[in-house]
């Protein structure tokens, strides 16, 4: 019984728990998972970019993209509620679609990158990464480095 | 005698601008001379003074001072020229602006501080494809750029486009698709502005880091720069040189600005938007060419065998 105690006091995050805007987009940006510069845009570009609800989207999110290099990017969304979150998670891969679609010709190289792309929802928090090496990042967001 | 107080009064105006450092002094510096020619031809062919009798300079305190003959040459628009650099404006100047263009441009709609304006932009987008490739959205229907400006209301219009045509086996194709973009854009809104903005240059030594294509030269953008002044003039449209505001001693991009040798990093367009807003001219100054249908679009030519 004090094993178990001792156990589950150590201090593992629940792969259930949401995600903590800042600390998350900071460790993906840190994994070395991305190749290209990101830069961080504002939550109302945010809004604009992904075709969000503006009134369900928290401050707290972060979001970093790529200058036009490439199509990696990272998007730590937090919302009023879980249900935004799971409505967001679409339109998420709808980015996915389009950076698809506008990179066949303008940057081939970038398709493997997002055919790799993960959106993830936890509680009221949704996760869009592109990267260039989608395990690292992957292994971020399980809370495994 | 009028004339050459014009120029003098435009060289103090563009001297105390600021934003754009020497090279606002080297606007100043030229834009007498170009002035002159610039009057010349209007004198010769007879249609800038007759058509731009409405157009003012920035200078429009300085004008009230000229005699009758120097607002006669002040009225004529200087469209070889990159529009005089002034105050800057405040943010609602872009809030019936729209900004189509590229990825550089997509990269302002990112990085950038013109909060106000409405952005129609995206990868691979060129003169020839505003009105066939989905590269806007308006109330969240994604469609092509040319649809996107159909059902938008604005009063002013940025136009950002040629780096992904510097591929093009036929260069004067850009001309002509250019010029029907314009036409086309003045039969939708006959009394908007339209500014159209010049090629930024490329790191020529990034880009060969990175693998780019060699048609994404700085010599190559020269050339299409040449005819986008050209057009500027032809059509009587505003032309913004921001290529001199990120091009170093040798007209590059420095590499510091580029992580790919073409496309800015975040840092450089807060440059760009400052640049854009101490270089506008206003609507109460400004009425398009009066009398000046569209042309007809003639056909264009086959402009690409090769897209960026």
């Amino acid at each position: 019984m004090a094993m178990v105690l001792l156990l589950g006091g150590c201090g593992e995050k629940s792969a259930a728990e949401p995600f903590d805007p800042a600390e998350t987009a900071q460790a993906l940006l840190d994994s070395g998972a991305f190749t290209d510069q990101l830069a961080q845009i504002s939550n109302q570009v945010a809004v604009t970019l992904y075709g969000l609800d503006a009134d369900t989207l928290s401050d707290d999110s972060v979001v970093y993209v790529s200058s036009g290099a490439s199509a990696e990017e990272l998007a730590v969304l937090q919302f009023t509620d879980d249900s935004a979150a799971e409505s967001a998670v679409s339109l998420l891969k709808q980015r996915v679609e389009k950076q698809t679609a506008a990179c066949q010709d303008y940057l081939p190289d970038e398709i493997l990158k997002l055919s790799s792309a993960i959106t993830e929802v936890r509680g009221n928090t949704a996760v869009l990464v592109v990267a260039a090496d989608a395990s690292a990042a992957q292994k971020v967001l399980d809370g495994e480095s | 005698m009028g004339v050459l107080l014009l120029a003098a009064l435009l060289s103090v105006s563009a001297a105390s601008c600021g934003a754009t450092g020497s090279v606002t002094s080297t606007d100043s510096g030229t834009s007498s001379e170009t002035m002159l020619s610039a009057t010349a031809e209007g004198s010769e062919t007879g249609t800038q003074t007759e058509t731009s009798g409405e157009i003012g300079a920035q200078t429009a305190a300085a004008a009230q001072t000229t005699t009758q003959a120097d607002t006669a040459v002040l009225s004529s628009y200087n469209y070889l020229q990159s529009a005089p650099c002034g105050d800057a404006v405040d943010d609602s100047y872009f809030s019936d602006a729209v900004l189509i263009g590229d990825s550089r441009i997509e990269g302002m709609f990112l990085y950038g501080t013109l909060s106000s304006a409405v952005f129609f932009c995206g990868k691979g987008a060129t003169v020839a494809n505003v009105k066939t490739k989905v590269n806007a959205s308006v109330n969240g229907a994604d469609m092509t750029i040319m649809d996107a400006l159909a059902q938008t209301d604005f009063s002013k219009v940025y136009i950002s486009l040629g780096l992904n045509e510097l591929g093009w086996a036929n260069m004067d194709a850009y001309q002509t698709d250019y010029g029907e973009l314009i036409d086309q854009i003045r039969q939708l809104r006959p009394d908007a502005l339209i500014y159209i903005q010049d090629i930024i240059p490329v790191n020529p030594e990034v880009c060969a880091q990175r693998g780019q294509a060699t048609y994404i030269n700085n010599e190559r953008i020269a050339q299409y720069n040449s005819l986008l002044y050209e057009l500027a003039r032809e059509k009587q449209v505003i032309l913004l040189k921001v290529s001199e505001v990120f091009a170093d001693e040798n007209g590059a991009l420095p590499a510091d600005d580029t992580a790919d040798g073409i496309h800015l990093n975040a840092s450089c367009y807060q440059q760009w938007c400052d640049y854009l807003r101490t270089h506008t001219v206003h609507p109460e100054d400004y009425s398009p060419p009066a009398g000046q249908a569209p042309d007809t679009a003639d056909g264009g030519s086959d402009p690409s065998t090769q897209d960026s």
